[in-house]
């Protein structure tokens, strides 16, 4: 009988019906699918993935591919030599030069597959586009509308008066 | 359906909300829309953001300078509310002592020694005079601070139990404190520019900045009682050495708290 560990590749279904087969050590960057695996030992049908269609889970791969060999993040806070920078790795910075919808779908699947260095690289890059923004500037960006009223706005910019750069 | 930033549920917004560089821009969310107000204006967030903010720049390449700046806004957040510790100069009176609890430097916990809280508290009681602050804009100090005092009480102290500037929790009014101190530390250099990173700023330092985090006590006790800022500039240079002895010492590893 196989054990968990010699299993070398899953299948992974999304959820418009296409089976992406993956490399276990791969699909295991997402914590789901790895819990999922030990979980049930030896899997040979196809794992639904169901909130992520066919184009962003290969992005996912795509990621988790490049990424195979990153030492899996400590569960430790204290531990140091975790990097907690506003720094994004070339590689990412390139993977992540998408328009907005995919950015937040892949941000949406990394959630769900429970992938925190890559949850963790799409939020830093939606941080970045804010950046030195206005309010309306931000506004733009991401397409918001803008639902106060006159009398609000003047009442949080009254709120925030005491960090004005003057 | 195309899928927007708002499509994301309120904790992923708040984890990208988080990751800003610049408290500014932190709070120019709040004007953005109703549901960026909510998310950003939540005390957890304001306090993870901070959090955060500093978590980063104390790994930025002048560590020692970035920790020391988060322990000055611990301090300031403590105490700028304490009625019967109203001034951080008091801790110059050595009456803080009694409140922070020196930590036990036995051979089982030689990390915690080199640049624990206690040895910045001293470095803090030690470096109290600091001149070079003298006609800089300093009116935001009592702006911050006012508001501080005024949005949060400070920490209750209970009898008996052990207390320490960690359990001091920041906010982001501490993370524009820093950032303003940033500012006018280097007021003769580069502003840093709202749009700018700090980061960035912190790489063309000199390597020794550090000392004049001391003067921070300094702009507080000018914004509170000027006419006692003004009296108290002249052993500074004295002070500058015995900083930099406290702070070598420190980083060696080799500190002996006397």
């Amino acid at each position: 009988m196989a054990t968990p560990s010699t299993q070398a590749t899953v299948k992974l279904q999304s959820n418009d019906n296409v089976v992406i087969e993956v490399e276990r050590a791969i699909a295991e960057r997402s914590v789901l699918i790895k819990n999922m695996l030990e979980d049930c030992g030896e899997v040979t049908d196809a794992i639904p993935i169901s909130n992520v269609n066919e184009s962003i889970l290969r992005k996912v791969i795509e990621w988790c591919e490049h990424h195979k060999n990153d030492p899996v993040a400590a569960e430790n806070e204290n531990d140091d030599s975790r990097k907690k920078t506003t720094d994004i790795d070339e590689w990412d910075q390139k993977f992540m030069n998408v328009d907005q919808e995919m950015l937040f779908e892949i941000i949406l699947a990394a959630n769900f597959l429970d992938i925190k260095p890559l949850l963790d690289t799409g939020c830093k890059t939606v941080a970045n586009m804010i950046k030195g923004k206005s309010p309306e500037e931000i506004r733009k960006l991401f397409n918001i509308q803008n639902d106060f009223t006159p009398e609000e706005e003047e009442q949080i910019r009254r709120e925030n008066e005491w960090a004005e750069d003057r | 359906m195309s899928i927007t930033i708002l499509s994301l549920p309120n904790e992923l917004i708040h984890d990208i909300f988080i990751r800003l560089d610049n408290p500014h821009t932190y709070l120019a969310l709040y004007s953005v829309c109703h549901r960026f107000y909510d998310i950003a204006s939540h005390p957890i967030a304001r306090q993870s953001f901070t959090k955060y903010w500093f978590f980063v720049y104390s790994h930025s390449p002048v560590p020692l300078e970035a920790s020391f700046l988060e322990f000055c806004a611990r301090y300031i957040r403590r105490y700028c509310n304490d009625k019967t510790c109203p001034r951080i100069r008091c801790c110059k009176e050595r009456k803080l002592c009694d409140t922070l609890v020196e930590p036990e430097h036995d051979a089982a916990a030689p990390s915690q020694a080199p640049t624990s809280v206690w040895d910045r508290h001293c470095a803090l009681v030690e470096f109290q005079e600091q001149e070079g602050y003298e006609g800089r804009d300093i009116s935001w100090v009592k702006r911050v601070t006012d508001r501080i005092a005024a949005s949060s009480p400070a920490p209750e102290l209970v009898p008996g139990l052990k207390w320490t500037m960690e359990d001091v929790i920041l906010d982001i009014e501490d993370a524009v404190i820093a950032f303003f101190w940033y500012r006018t530390m280097h007021a003769e250099e580069t502003r840093v520019v709202w749009r700018g990173s700090l980061r960035q700023q912190v790489e063309y330092e000199e390597p020794n900045t550090y000392y004049q985090l001391g003067g921070i006590s300094d702009i507080f006790d000018a914004a509170l009682a000027p006419e006692f800022f003004l009296v108290r500039t002249a052993s500074a240079s004295r002070s500058c050495k015995k900083m930099e002895l406290a702070f070598t010492r420190n980083a060696s590893g080799l500190c002996d708290l006397d």
